[in-house]
């Protein structure tokens, strides 16, 4: 690969990749593989969501992820304030900015369908501010922040 | 995508071929959404199949065959035994995301994709909404790259009969 035109449509299609591939892993309850789309040092802030501050650390958010999945009752000490029994992530929007072949800004929104263990189901809109840089595995998240617009509860 | 060691020309085939491969999942959902069925139908090779779950009805097999089924789930025709079981209503919109492609040859590839769709169902003001995923095969033909095979999955839904299997988990 020479051209350098080819080379930004090639990490242009990788990196939306990445964003797809967490919310399948998510989605199909896969805490590992969601959390392998992130560095080892990344950041994840959900913002004031989350009293207990961002998650440092891959290992930091798939405990979140696994307690966010599981049947555990909620506690002053959970991190995660829900209990998801089935999800489904829609992204839209992602505009790249490709800052050099090492690093880029990426903007997504995603509109998102929860169902909680408690029968109760909501709408999530929001939006995604990713920082992402290219390791020798490929395209990672290292920061991630995450705004919500609006939340709906269904039934 | 693993493009690394491929020329630039390579790369760009490869990038053109998933371009071709979105766009037919776009116009699939753009044909249905405007009642254009016999549009839809040539997104589908003449052998496909088309499995909605077995609440939906039988799995189809062909284009034709997929575009006469189409055509009817957005009638109002009575529902018989053997037949498309679910009526969408009046309106529709498909809104296609996240979608995953992978090649399992120069010819032929798998994709998965969102879709989140509205449906003004027929005598009833809430409208249908479901979460699900398209899981397509796809084969190069003369005319392009069409779908072979189409399973529908659910994530969720509201105020829709029940459409495609369980979303798998775990």
């Amino acid at each position: 690969m020479s051209d350098p035109a080819v080379a930004e449509l090639m990490a242009r299609t990788q990196i939306e990749e990445v964003l797809y591939r967490w919310a399948r892993a998510a989605d199909l309850r896969r805490p590992e593989e969601a959390a392998a789309v992130f560095t080892e040092d990344c950041t994840v802030d959900y913002g004031p969501r989350f009293p207990h501050g961002p998650l440092c650390g891959r290992t930091a958010y798939v405990d979140y992820m696994r307690e966010s999945m599981s049947d555990t009752a909620l506690a002053p000490g959970s991190v995660s304030k829900v209990r998801t029994v089935q999800c489904s992530h829609h992204f839209s929007s992602v505009a790249i900015d490709l800052r050099s072949p090492q690093e880029a800004g990426v903007v997504s929104r995603c509109f998102s369908w929860c169902q909680h263990r408690n029968g109760h189901t909501r709408l999530h809109w929001s939006v995604f501010l990713d920082t992402f840089v290219h390791t020798d595995d490929g395209w990672r998240i290292r920061m991630r922040r995450n705004v919500l617009t609006h939340a709906q509860h269904r039934t | 995508v693993v493009l690394m060691e491929k020329s630039d020309s390579e790369i760009l085939r490869e990038l053109l071929d998933r371009a071709q491969i979105q766009d037919v999942l776009y116009t699939y959902a753009r044909s249905v959404d405007t009642n254009d069925f016999e549009r839809m139908s040539r997104c589908f090779t003449d052998d496909a199949t088309w499995d909605y779950g077995p609440e939906a009805g039988p799995v189809v097999t062909g284009s034709k065959a997929i575009e006469k089924f189409a055509a009817k789930a957005y009638s109002d025709a009575p529902v018989e035994d053997g037949d498309v079981k679910i009526r969408h209503g009046l309106a529709a919109s498909h809104h296609v995301s996240n979608i995953l492609i992978q090649f399992d040859g120069p010819d032929s590839a798998r994709s998965e994709a969102y879709v989140h769709t509205f449906h003004q169902m027929l005598n009833d003001d809430a409208p249908g909404l479901v979460w699900g995923r398209w899981h397509d095969q796809f084969r190069r033909t003369a005319d392009g790259w069409k779908i072979c095979a189409r399973k529908m999955l659910l994530a969720g839904k509201e105020n829709y009969p029940a459409i495609g299997y369980p979303v798998l988990s775990g």
